[in-house]
């Protein structure tokens, strides 16, 4: 690759001297005479370069040069002072006369760009998921408009009672949410910022069962069927969009950890008593080494189990609970093992939310 | 019969609480809420709303904020991005929050977003923010929280919070603030009489301008629940 400015680099133990896109490299390099010497310096230079600082310093023909890592600026001419019997040198050279600023700061633009981590500005992102969750608010709202559901209370029926395609329209719709809202949660302190209005409620179940039937019209081919079981008619305070997301890692959670989705699928139930209500998220799948079940809700913890064979980033349980701290609840795991033979490795992975019913209004 | 007359207590004005809508009132008037939904684009919930019967004017933009703020909206619904270029080109949304909240403090604002990185770079600016609705929300959670905010509109606690802001930086004194409090929950229904009350332990001309204003509030929402 060409870097904006003349560089050296080392190909196979092989020094290499290459014009930049701005300007070329100054004759002086090309000497035989010199060849020997600029060798040398630059080996040493290459060979001790660290990736956190640009090191900034004068080549033995007297032009400055910049190192980052892989990335050498040579034969450059800068306004660093003391240059003693080379300041001729930007006379000679007017066209390779830079701000060292500026070319520190030009280094370090390169270098995140060959390691894609500019590669996309990040106002372009925003702006484009913005652009996004604005237009698939207009599918969801005309969606929402042709399934006419006037209350939470007949939500399930009248869903149920939609055509495939109105259906389909409408978990595409969710889906993308999800993803949207699920970039959100990488903001820094997103969680301890995050403030919930507890001056409403709303019936846990039907959150439930309505993620349920979202995940079962999903478009995944050879979908697991997802079972639940169970009765609450209790209802909780806060945001019920929230918990939604909550419920949602876990069943998403539960499906793509399922071992064989379409003969084993997942199972949810719930259940309450007077004082809490409980979600029950099982999925049949590999069994996870107990050294490793006390990081399970660690950010960016991923199980050696899954690791290689599944794609993931390992936020997902530590979103979960830390969104289960904002209902007064807690989400525990247990596994339990399909058989006492050691060399069967599946098991029941079993996530319980448990929420208190008398939740304060705070976290 | 002097003698008794020494242990008279004094006649106390009729009590005339200061009371929450009930659910029932809420409903029957929510209608009447006057609502500003600032957004340049077409929000399908909008038109099922103003079906149902809910009082929205849609605005593609503030042009002249002190207009706006004449027309006395109960409740503003407003779009982050792409609103204010003329009046806060740099925050947008944001920068017209801040100004309706410094100039109408009782006004219920409702930001509308997509845009949730904003809300931490405006961090401030959200802190004042009656209320947040995603763009994506669904219907029934979007009316959940627009009939929300209409309560908070009706509220009398909410309003009298803010008055109890202005106070305080008027009286130091804490027990007089709270027995300005007392006096509101027990007349508040009753503007002169609780401003006689309140006028006989402070005459704080500021103090008594700001509940003044307070109770013609109160008395606005009551000639909506029961019109003369």
């Amino acid at each position: 690759m060409n870097f904006g400015y003349p560089s050296v680099n080392n190909n196979r133990s092989q020094l290499r001297f290459n014009n930049g896109r701005f300007c070329n490299l100054p004759k002086e390099y090309s000497k035989d005479t010199n060849k020997i010497i600029l060798e040398r310096f630059f080996t040493k230079i290459l060979s001790d370069s660290s990736s956190k600082d640009v090191i900034i310093g004068v080549d033995p023909l007297g032009f400055t040069f910049l190192n980052l890592d892989f990335i050498c600026y040579v034969g450059l001419v800068t306004n660093k002072k003391n240059r003693g019997k080379y300041n001729n040198l930007s006379k000679k050279y007017p066209l390779n006369k830079f701000d060292i600023d500026y070319l520190k700061k030009q280094i370090f633009f390169e270098y995140d760009l060959v390691n894609f981590k500019e590669y996309i500005p990040i106002e372009i992102v925003t702006q484009n998921l913005h652009e996004i969750r604005g237009l698939n608010s207009k599918i969801g709202g005309n969606i929402d408009n042709i399934m006419h559901i006037n209350s939470d209370e007949e939500w399930e029926e009248k869903f149920d009672n939609q055509t495939e395609n109105i259906k389909k329209i409408y978990v595409g719709s969710r889906l993308i949410k999800f993803i949207l809202d699920n970039i959100k949660f990488y903001q820094p302190n997103f969680f301890k910022n995050l403030k919930i209005k507890y001056d409403r409620s709303f019936v846990v179940h039907r959150s439930v069962s309505k993620m349920i039937k979202i995940y079962r019209n999903d478009f995944k081919k050879g979908r697991a069927d997802i079972e639940f079981t169970g009765r609450s008619s209790s209802t909780i305070k806060g945001e019920k969009e929230y918990f939604e997301i909550l419920i949602k890692i876990l069943i998403e959670n539960a499906l793509k950890y399922s071992e064989f989705p379409k003969k084993i699928g997942p199972k949810v139930e719930i259940f309450e008593n007077k004082k809490t209500i409980s979600i029950v998220v099982k999925s049949y799948g590999r069994l996870i080494p107990i050294t490793e079940r006390p990081y399970l809700f660690s950010k960016g913890f991923r199980s050696t189990v899954n690791q290689k064979t599944k794609e993931g980033t390992g936020m997902g349980l530590f979103n979960a609970q830390q969104l289960s701290r904002h209902y007064d609840s807690i989400i525990t795991f247990e596994c339990k093992e399909a058989s006492q033979v050691e060399s069967i490795d599946l098991a029941w992975n079993i996530f319980t939310l448990e929420i208190n019913k008398t939740m304060p209004n705070t976290v | 019969m002097k003698f008794f007359s020494l242990f008279k207590s004094k006649k106390q004005p009729k009590l005339a609480p200061l009371k929450e809508l009930t659910f029932d009132e809420l409903e029957k008037i929510k209608f009447q809420a006057r609502i500003a939904f600032v957004d340049d684009e077409e929000i399908p919930h909008v038109n099922r709303l103003r079906e149902d019967g809910y009082n929205i004017t849609q605005y593609e933009d503030i042009e002249n904020i002190d207009d706006f703020l004449r027309k006395k909206y109960h409740l503003i619904i407003l779009d982050i991005q792409g609103v204010g270029q003329n009046i806060s080109p740099k925050s947008e949304g944001w920068g017209i929050l801040k100004y309706l909240k410094k100039s109408a403090p009782n006004l219920i604002v409702i930001m509308f977003t997509g845009a949730e990185w904003s809300i931490t770079k405006y961090k401030d600016e959200a802190n004042v923010a009656d209320d947040f609705i995603g763009k994506d929300l669904e219907f029934l959670d979007f009316k959940s929280k627009l009939d929300n905010g209409i309560k908070k509109a009706f509220s009398p606690e909410y309003h009298f919070e803010i008055e109890k802001g202005r106070i305080l930086k008027e009286i130091s004194n804490t027990q007089t603030v709270e027995q300005i409090k007392s006096i509101v929950e027990k007349y508040g229904s009753d503007k002169a009489t609780a401003l006689t009350e309140i006028k006989k332990i402070t005459q704080n001309k500021n103090v008594i301008e700001s509940l003044d204003g307070f109770f013609s509030i109160i008395n606005h929402i009551k000639s909506l629940v029961s019109p003369i």
